[in-house]
């Protein structure tokens, strides 16, 4: 089964070699996550590492802002741009949403680079433009454009952080996608870090645990999975009851001079 | 919650505590003087399945569990005290269980003498390096290579034990015990050995509960205590099994039983703050 590599090693493991040749990735999470590091480190990797161009379809930030924060990571967008690898598309969600929006908005740029990969940042936009009940059926819409010309595309959604679950399940706009990766803050001893969890992958088994990751000078790094806490997905976890229980006869031993 | 369980406050809990220790100090004394010096095996009672699965309960389990929580504990904080407590923790429980198993065939009493009292002596120098490292004004903490550190600690305990349980199941450990005769000088070193370095890793585990007034602390120094008197008991016994030994098996039990009550009190501390972990 053909994969489609992120380049993140750690994650291309969890994902058991990559995600799924043509299927659609939704990476949800709130703001800050780094759910666009994540999808651009995706086509660049795409375009440098596996000579899979790719396009990046934004409707937030201006090209500037993208070259710019990409260049901190590493990444020459323009380069890419130059050598017929990347192209960066930033446009108003309205024009993807006429009729054959989205042909004329990407069919030409589909036919010169023939891309393998897409970003597209972020389906929220587009509930700026169609009432609450018609969204799925506009992001199916694209979704199936991108599938059946053979590019493997991730969409972005930002999600407000719940205590119990993420908004895009009660939205109902998982079941669009074949892949879901949600990215999360967690309080662990007084200090924010980023939890990593691949929530579904259709048709192929995945690494169910969450894991910590790091925003770093060189794009995402996954690091080991967490341990020895309960209730991550919360946002606000507790050691478990082993670790609390080795936590205080750890502090009884090695405790000192602490009269009471 | 589990604090509003207590039905006693810790202070009076702990007064309970202490006072099994000066009992069966009084009846090791009254049976050292009312037993003759040399008795025979009749008044020595052995139940092996009894005697086993008590040593498998009391001292063995409570040991996994001493062990198990230290394991958990060390991998997270990398304190060579809990390293070491556990270390030592798991060869008493191994050696316990061992000789409690061992003392009918294949084995029989000098085997089960021997693991028994040199399994005592090595447990007891962990405890000691346990002790002694709280003494020490820097932490005592690892910050690399824990998992290696923790496999060579209790595999070598546990590898220490099993080699001596083969030696001395083809006897080429000296003898510890002669049926018919007795104990051994070198048994008599190596329990008052044990024994010292027994008492002197409770008191210095003591010495840090006056610092801290953590339950955990006490009822794991006391337990240590007793385990001291059941060694004390071993060196003043006539035989295997007579009244003296069966004083001392029951104050290492008892000794268990205070490891399980530590445990509860770091239990109670983790749910409830550190206040009723005290």
């Amino acid at each position: 089964m053909a994969r489609n590599k992120t380049g993140i090693l750690e994650l291309d493991e969890m994902l058991q070699g990559g995600f799924m040749d043509k299927d659609a990735v939704m990476v949800a999470g709130s703001a800050g996550t780094g759910k666009t590091t994540l999808a651009l480190e995706y086509l660049v990797n795409g375009a440098t590492q596996f000579g899979e161009p790719g396009i990046y379809l934004t409707f937030e930030q201006l090209p500037d802002q993208i070259y710019r924060d990409a260049e901190n990571f590493g990444w020459d967008l323009r380069k890419l741009e130059a050598e017929d690898k990347l192209r960066v598309v930033c446009t108003s969600p309205d024009l993807l949403l006429d009729p054959d929006g989205e042909e004329q908005l990407l069919g030409e740029t589909i036919k010169e680079l023939q891309p393998r990969r897409m970003v597209i940042d972020s389906l929220n936009h587009l509930e700026m433009y169609v009432p609450w009940g018609d969204l799925r059926k506009e992001a199916y819409r694209i979704l199936m454009y991108i599938k059946t010309r053979g590019i493997s595309p991730i969409v972005i959604w930002e999600a407000q952080q719940g205590v119990d679950s993420y908004a895009v399940t009660q939205a109902g706009m998982s079941f669009l996608v074949d892949c879901l990766v949600t990215l999360k803050f967690v309080e662990i001893d007084s200090s924010m870090k980023k939890a990593l969890v691949i929530m579904k992958m259709r048709g192929s088994d995945h690494d169910k645990r969450l894991r910590e990751y790091e925003i770093t000078a060189h794009g995402v790094r996954v690091a080991a999975p967490f341990s020895g806490y309960e209730g991550i997905i919360t946002g606000s976890p507790r050691r478990s009851l082993t670790q609390e229980v080795a936590g205080a006869w750890d502090s009884a031993f090695t405790r000192t001079k602490h009269k009471q | 919650m589990a604090g509003s369980l207590s039905l006693f406050h810790p202070n009076t809990t702990r007064r309970i505590g202490v006072v099994p220790v000066p009992i069966f100090v009084a009846l090791i004394a009254i049976f050292d003087v009312i037993l003759p010096t040399s008795v025979g095996a009749s008044v020595a009672f052995n139940p092996l399945v009894v005697f086993a699965t008590l040593q498998t309960l009391f001292l063995f389990g409570t040991a996994v569990a001493v062990a198990y929580i230290s394991l958990k504990g060390y991998l997270s904080g990398g304190s060579r005290t809990i390293l070491l407590l556990g270390s030592g923790t798991l060869a008493w429980g191994f050696a316990s269980v061992v000789a409690g198993w061992l003392l009918g065939p294949p084995g029989g009493p000098n085997v089960a003498v021997t693991i028994s009292n040199l399994g005592a002596l090595f447990a007891s120098l962990f405890y000691v390096a346990s002790a002694a490292t709280t003494m020490r004004a820097g932490s005592s903490r690892d910050s690399k290579w824990r998992k290696s550190k923790l496999l060579l600690a209790y595999g070598g305990a546990v590898g220490f034990l099993s080699a001596l349980t083969v030696f001395a199941l083809v006897g080429a450990t000296p003898a510890f015990f002669v049926p018919g005769t007795g104990s051994t000088v070198l048994r008599q070193v190596v329990v008052a050995a044990g024994l010292l370095l027994f008492a002197v890793s409770s008191i210095l585990f003591m010495r840090l509960y006056h610092d801290s007034r953590s339950g955990i602390l006490f009822w794991y120094s006391m337990a240590l205590a007793l385990t001291a008197i059941g060694l004390a008991a071993f060196y003043f016994g006539r035989t295997v099994g007579d009244p003296i030994a069966w004083t001392g098996r029951i104050a290492t039990y008892f000794g268990g039983v205070y490891s399980l009550i530590a445990i509860w009190s770091a239990i109670r501390g983790s749910r409830d703050g550190p206040a009723n972990s005290r």
